[in-house]
């Protein structure tokens, strides 16, 4: 039940009543109508992990409320300790087990010793890596005396469980979504109105921009060999639009129904492409992971290295970003993909540069020409290290790499089917996006800018335009990892 | 909420309105399938693949047979992928039958590619590809508008229904279900059309597809099914000398095992293909129209005969 199929417009216009009519005197009916939404939601997609969420959930709601009980430090720390093992326990053996058992046998045969190891048939449970590190950061929270540990279970439960974020996140701190749920939820016209026209937003990048670019993105991978250089990069080009489309499209949806329900849920991308620098770049992408990695990875590493100067944060980074790189997944693409990213903050560590915060930019019509330089420059090492998230395997990667470094490069780029509609397409979406830079979504201040005619014009083109030009069904990217 | 949910309905009622005329002008130009489904329940049906949906012209063998009665043939011919014998095009073929109909004529189309599957287990029936197609999918086969079919299975994006129907067409289905393809019959460009479909058979096709007892036995219940509502006659059409030499390597003894069931059945069988040098085709595969109206009329003065 993917937010942009039949069935979940179904549930959304069921839910959306009963939450609003039928529900809504009583906040604990109605958190309770959250929390049974959100498991029906979570077991259609598969009910056969729905007992591991629960688990998982009740098991982090007792270790809250007896750290929090506890006087005893060892004992605070040993409820942690078996928190964290529960959460990354769980996390490393769907997720992780079969690739390091794998890469282990692999290295021990490269130096002739034969490993006889049997991978298990795992199968990944859906948005593990997401309600997972929603549990992680709520105990060492409640450890460090950050937050109260929820003592209302249907509120912790539903925090778990928030189906809107709990696919694909946002990874929303307990701090914000916990008080949203133990307080009365009021409808506001307007709230209700910006998701309807976030969720709007959200299904043109997918439907429109990232799920047509998934055809010619699949047409390049998997040919690679056999087209010039030039549509090489064009499929690099294409895949981090569809990478930004998918994900970006899917959060604004997530928030966009969050807000019909009443909640403010953590904003998730902050027009990524018009970073100044990687630095800045990774402020503004998947922000809730990055925060989170910043939070309980980044901060308590560059404490413990801040000896090494300038090299202790650079590992700081480094590890920091490999991490982030294999949240994604069980793949060593990914771990190298991370690690990069990593490195490519060495040069702002060098110059100083690292934190150095940017003025917001004016709302004006073009950027300036550092300003639009910097931003090519910062698309163009994202979209190329892209290819190895997108590349089933090392192998594929350097391949792939190899094909673009040679002399078809100046060759003139296949023309793939649809290319031309997706060109136009994205190119609108960055030029509303570049306009709407400042707001929380691009189209989130529409109602101050135009008369409702004109409004309901907007909305309607848009509409239409999904409905006209909407590419075959594709998953989320993001529902993988 | 009250202005809320009155700005929803009202913006849903303009945008479901809209949604809708774009469906009202999907047609035999949207795709090679659709218009199939827009038709009541049929009288006289022609039964095959994408052989028979190009090569039969229902319209040709009803200035032959039905003239003058009120009769008519209609193809429900798909594609390989789509209706090979199997339990999914049975049920369609039944949902497409009027049942009251108890004298109606079927032209069967039969060939090796139809009785196999290219699953691990070509007699694993769960596992036919077209259980998941449209065939297996469109439970609703004689309604038009066939909203079912337009958002469940219209493979393509829909402002492709408005630009085919302004546009100039490669691909028409007509109202009879025969699929008329327009196509350039220089002698180089099918030359390279013949290039590219034999490469695709031997590469993707010949290695895969198996001999599948299922599939043989669904051909056994359509030719029963039908022959309670009328008469069955089953004819092989004719492809390229290379294309049938394939088709021999495939399954070979196909003949006879066609003319054992033809027997079994007691229906008659044509195989055209002896003289599969007498046609033309576009690529190899399927046979020109103008090759199409010829074989037409030979198919409907032999049925003559036999009646």
């Amino acid at each position: 039940m993917i937010f942009n199929s039949i069935p979940f417009a179904g549930f959304f216009v069921i839910f959306f009543l009963l939450y609003w009519f039928v529900f809504n005197r009583n906040i604990k009916l109605q958190n309770g109508l959250i929390l049974a939404g959100s498991y029906f939601f979570y077991a259609w997609w598969d009910w056969r992990f729905l007992a591991l969420l629960v688990g998982s959930s009740l098991l982090n709601y007792l270790l809250g409320i007896w750290i929090a009980r506890s006087t005893s430090e060892k004992k605070r720390n040993g409820l942690l300790y078996l928190g964290l093992l529960q959460g990354l326990g769980g996390l490393i053996f769907f997720k992780y087990y079969n690739f390091f058992l794998t890469s282990f046998a692999h290295a021990f045969s490269e130096i002739n010793i034969e490993l006889e190891m049997s991978t298990l048939n795992i199968i990944l449970p859906l948005g593990i890596s997401f309600y997972t590190f929603r549990t992680i950061s709520y105990l060492l929270d409640v450890h460090k005396n950050k937050i109260k540990p929820s003592t209302d279970w249907v509120v912790f439960f539903s925090y778990v469980g928030f189906f809107p974020s709990l696919i694909s996140g946002p990874i929303d701190k307990a701090k914000l979504l916990i008080p949203q749920l133990e307080n009365k939820r009021e409808f506001s016209n307007r709230e209700a109105s910006t998701g309807l026209r976030q969720i709007l937003w959200g299904l043109f990048k997918k439907l429109v921009i990232a799920d047509n670019c998934s055809d010619i993105t699949n047409h390049i991978f998997n040919n690679y060999p056999t087209l010039p250089a030039s549509t090489l990069v064009l499929g690099a080009l294409f895949y981090t639009i569809q990478l930004y489309a998918d994900f970006s499209g899917y959060s604004d949806m997530a928030i966009g129904f969050a807000r019909l329900l009443g909640f403010n849920i953590t904003k998730n991308f902050n027009y990524p492409f018009f970073a100044q620098n990687i630095a800045d770049y990774w402020r503004r992408w998947h922000i809730s992971l990055t925060a989170w990695l910043t939070e309980y990875v980044f901060t308590p590493l560059s404490i413990k290295f801040r000896d090494y100067g300038k090299a202790g944060l650079a590992l700081a980074i480094i590890i920091n970003f490999t991490i982030c790189g294999l949240w994604h997944g069980a793949n060593w693409t990914f771990v190298l993909y991370g690690f990069l990213h990593g490195c490519y903050f060495i040069p702002l560590i060098i110059k100083g540069t690292l934190n150095k915060k940017r003025k917001k930019g004016a709302a004006t019509l073009l950027p300036g020409f550092a300003e639009f330089g910097n931003m090519v420059a910062t698309f163009i090492v994202v979209m190329f290290t892209n290819i190895l998230f997108r590349s089933d395997s090392i192998v594929q990667a350097t391949d792939y790499f190899g094909y673009i470094f040679s002399m078809s490069i100046f060759s003139l780029p296949v023309l793939i089917n649809k290319a031309g509609t997706v060109i136009v397409f994205s190119a609108s979406m960055f030029f509303v996006e570049w306009l709407g830079r400042n707001q929380n979504f691009a189209l989130e201040t529409l109602e101050h800018r135009f008369p409702k005619p004109a409004r309901w014009a907007i909305y309607y083109g848009l509409a239409m335009l999904i409905f006209l030009f909407a590419g075959k069904d594709q998953q989320f990217i993001y529902v993988q990892f | 909420m009250k202005n809320f949910l009155i700005s929803v309905l009202v913006f849903s009622g303009l945008l479901t309105s809209s949604i809708l005329a774009v469906f009202l002008m999907a047609d035999g130009r949207s795709d090679s399938y659709y218009a199939r489904f827009t038709t009541p329940a049929q009288h006289s049906l022609i039964i095959g693949t994408s052989r028979a949906a190009q090569g039969i012209q229902p319209a040709v063998l009803d200035t032959m047979i039905y003239k003058g009665t009120a009769h008519h043939f209609f193809n429900y011919s798909f594609s390989l992928f789509d209706s090979p014998f199997g339990p999914a095009y049975l049920q369609s073929i039944e949902r497409k039958l009027d049942p009251r109909v108890t004298d109606g004529i079927f032209i069967v189309a039969v060939d090796p590619w139809m009785l196999c599957a290219k699953n691990e287990d070509p007699n694993d029936s769960l596992h036919f590809w077209e259980r998941n197609s449209f065939m297996g999918n469109t439970k609703k086969v004689n309604c038009n508008p066939n909203i079912p079919y337009l958002v469940e299975s219209y493979s393509e994006p829909y402002i492709n229904i408005i630009r085919k129907r302004t546009g100039a067409a490669d691909l028409i289905l007509h109202k009879d279900g025969w699929l008329e393809v327009i196509v350039s019959m220089d002698s180089t460009l099918v030359a390279q059309r013949l290039q590219a479909k034999l490469e695709d058979y031997n590469k993707n096709y010949l290695p895969v597809y198996k001999f599948s007892s299922v599939r043989f036995s669904y051909l056994k219940q359509t030719i029963s099914f039908l022959q309670n509502h009328g008469k069955v006659y089953l004819v092989r059409l004719p492809a390229h000398r290379k294309i049938m030499e394939m088709e021999d390597r495939l399954l070979p003894g196909f003949e006879q095992k066609i003319e054992e069931v033809a027997a079994g059945f007691k229906v008659d069988y044509l195989s055209f293909a002896a003289k599969n040098a007498d046609y033309d085709y576009v690529d190899g595969n399927h046979l020109y129209k103008a090759s199409g109206k010829i074989l037409s009329h030979q198919l409907a003065r032999w049925i003559t005969e036999k009646k």
